[in-house]
């Protein structure tokens, strides 16, 4: 029985995932994390500015989620920018003091017409409250940028930044 | 097993469902007329370029008056929104707000204001041609002379016979009279317009016919008319009828527009206005006829002179009191303002006047009684006076036709009034930023908005980028975004315009640095 439940959560959280109307908007793909767990980010972008290309993308990464590694992206060049943390995080016995700040792939060209997909990981620090977690991000064109920076969490939000909802670290049972 | 197969292909099924729908986000590119524009005329469609094909949800246009029109249904979608216009007289600002839903699901919104003709609670347009105003006033002038001069003779005809020289030149004027109606209709057109001299635009007349002129002209047309065919009618009782007529139609005439029928209280300025121009056409009509009659010294002139003084004191009077009742209502106590414009035509007026006046006098008690009992040096003295007299009068009237381009300081002070130069203040917050933004003018209409930032300390901060978002929910009108511009440590958005009075959500977004964005919200009433 406990697999069925299991599989009926999966698919119920499956369709609550796709039903959420936010496709128009750069979003991730997995909105839930629980605190203290690594967690591979796949960014969703479903256009460009306007009718133009987008070539670069630009995520910033908040305190909180560290050990941060971005995935190298084809045709693409993979910059980061790392700074000191506000606090140190535990890596299984090693104190993390700085990190990945801001991730940068640039000269890329993502047609307007097509979609694709950025990844990096982390792990969410178990001193992170609860709650919704926003990655800012920033799609640069050849003549502007779409900036996904509104962290006010509105429902009606025209540029909301990608986010996640951080669940207590025993949410489910671990 | 076979539960969680149908589960599992459930899900497949569900997942590869969903992502079938289009990933992309509907985007405004541009809209056809283009946002803030003066449009000579409204156009018969709008038009909204997208990137992607929309279907359109609410589609209204709310003119100034804040009154909407429902155009969903007159609106067709794809990538290019098309909203036809209802055929019907818009002018002022409109405000077009869309709500457009894309293929992903993801509704957008936002309004196009563009304005017909003027923009609403805009100040009054540009100067206009000089050549206009020099034809306008050189043509009013004729206007005046013709009417006074030819419309006074018919009327003085009835009094007493017009020598053949007076008759004809009555007729003449009465003639170039009706041409000269339809050429200050013209200009008036043209002036109303703001278009240059030598222009054919289809609409010159009737816009001329629909400004107050419009029943001036018509009305003094008619006088003319009836003029011209009781002077070209056989002296009697219809000829008489005819040409007093005349007379009250052409002093109703001057009556129906200007500036000193148009103030208030009107119950009072408008007679005022019928009884001075009735008052002057009489005693203007007399001149010419008086002075041929003169010249001649028989029965005829005796007779003339002799009605002339009976009746001019009855003319006079009319004239003095409501030309004193009008000067009162349009400069009121004696100040800074008789110097404007409007106040030095009319103190030059009045100087002419009091010449006339005391001209008028002489005749009247030194050489009226001489001349009737048949006083040659009285009679030419009398001549050279009435001469004198037509002159002061033609320079009168020619002054006069240039009260057309004062106001009034009577209006003045009303437009004064008419502009609230205090701004609106609206002062937002939230845990980290200031913003002080003031609105100038503090009314519906073209506004300026100033913008200061600073942290919850007063140190100033400097953004990257500010925007400011408009929105009137109760109304149904979808955000107006603008960009500001930075401009000595403040952030400025100009040309924009707010297009009906209400209670507007002003937003700003500030883009405090790369990542961050601050957003400030405040509703703020619009007068």
């Amino acid at each position: 029985m406990i697999p069925i439940f299991a599989r009926a959560a999966a698919a119920v959280a499956t369709l609550a995932v796709f039903a959420v109307p936010a496709f128009a908007h750069v979003t991730l793909e997995v909105q839930q994390a629980k605190l203290g767990s690594t967690y591979k980010a796949v960014i969703r972008v479903p256009h460009g500015c306007g009718t133009e290309a987008t070539t670069t993308l630009r995520i910033q990464i908040p305190e909180g989620f560290y050990n941060v590694k971005p995935m190298p992206h084809a045709g693409w060049t993979l910059e980061t920018v790392t700074g000191p943390y506000a606090q140190s995080y535990d890596n299984h016995g090693t104190a993390l003091t700085e990190g990945v700040k801001e991730i940068v792939w640039s000269g890329g060209n993502l047609p307007n017409e097509f979609y694709d997909e950025f990844v990096f990981r982390g792990t969410f620090a178990t001193t992170l409250e609860p709650g919704q977690f926003y990655f800012p991000t920033i799609q640069e064109c050849a003549n502007g940028e779409e900036a996904w920076i509104d962290v006010t969490g509105a429902e009606d939000a025209e540029m909301p930044a990608p986010s996640l909802e951080l669940l207590p670290a025993d949410a489910a049972g671990h | 097993m076979s539960h969680n197969r149908i589960l599992l292909t459930l899900t497949l099924l569900l997942a590869l469902l969903v992502p079938a729908q289009a990933w992309a986000h509907a985007q405004l590119l541009s809209t056809d007329p283009a946002d803030n524009v003066v449009l000579e005329s409204a156009p018969e469609t709008l038009h909204l370029h997208f990137n992607e094909p929309v279907t359109p949800l609410a589609i209204s246009l709310i003119a100034s008056d804040g009154v909407a029109t429902e155009l969903l249904a007159a609106t067709t979608g794809g990538e290019t929104v098309t909203v036809t216009l209802p055929a019907a007289g818009y002018q002022g600002t409109q405000v077009l707000s869309w709500r457009v839903v894309s293929t992903d699901g993801h509704p957008i919104g936002g309004s196009l204001v563009f304005s017909i003709g003027t923009v609403t609670g805009a100040s009054a347009a540009a100067a206009n041609d000089p050549a206009v105003a020099i034809a306008l006033w050189a043509g009013k002038a004729v206007l005046f002379i013709a009417l006074f001069a030819g419309i006074g003779a018919a009327a003085f005809s009835t009094l007493a016979p017009l020598p053949l020289t007076a008759e004809k030149t009555a007729i003449v004027l009465a003639i170039i009279g009706l041409p000269a109606v339809a050429l200050t209709l013209w200009l008036q057109g043209l002036d109303a317009l703001g278009l240059p001299l030598l222009s054919s635009d289809p609409r010159i007349l009737s816009t001329g016919f629909a400004t107050s002129y419009g029943m001036t002209a018509a009305a003094a047309g008619l006088g003319f008319l009836l003029a011209l065919v009781a002077l070209c009618l056989p002296r009697g009782r219809w000829a008489s009828g005819l040409a007093w007529l005349a007379l009250v139609v052409a002093a109703l005439s001057l009556a129906l527009s200007g500036h000193a029928s148009a103030a208030s209280p009107q119950w009072l300025t408008r007679p005022a206005v019928f009884l001075h121009i009735a008052g002057i056409i009489f005693w203007i009509g007399a001149l010419l006829p008086l002075w041929l009659l003169l010249a001649e010294r028989g029965a005829a002139a005796t007779l003339a002179l002799a009605q002339f003084s009976r009746f001019i004191p009855l003319a006079v009077a009319a004239i003095l009191v409501s030309g004193v009742t009008l000067a009162a209502i349009q400069l009121g106590w004696p100040g800074p303002h008789w110097l404007a414009p409007y106040g030095l035509i009319l103190l030059a007026k009045l100087c002419l006047l009091a010449l006339l006046f005391a001209l008028a006098l002489w005749n009247r008690i030194g050489l009226t009684a001489p001349a009737l009992a048949g006083d040659a040096v009285a009679s030419r003295r009398l001549r050279r006076s009435i001469a004198l007299e037509a002159l002061l009068v033609v320079i009168i009237l020619g002054l006069v036709a240039g009260w057309r381009f004062t106001p009034p300081p009577r209006a003045l002070a009303a437009v004064e009034a008419a502009i609230p130069a205090e701004p609106i203040w609206v002062h937002i917050m939230d845990a980290k930023t200031m913003a002080m933004v003031s609105i100038t003018p503090g009314q519906a209409g073209p506004v300026a908005l100033d913008i200061w930032l600073t942290d919850v300390e007063g140190v100033p901060i400097t953004p990257l980028e500010v925007s400011v978002t408009l929105s009137e929910p109760d109304l149904g009108i979808e955000p107006l975004k603008r960009a500001a511009r930075e401009e000595d440590g403040a952030w400025l958005v100009e040309g924009l315009t707010i297009p009906v009075s209400g209670t507007w959500r002003l937003e700003l977004d500030i883009r405090a640095s790369r990542f961050e964005l601050i957003k400030l919200e405040e509703m703020v009433a619009m007068p």
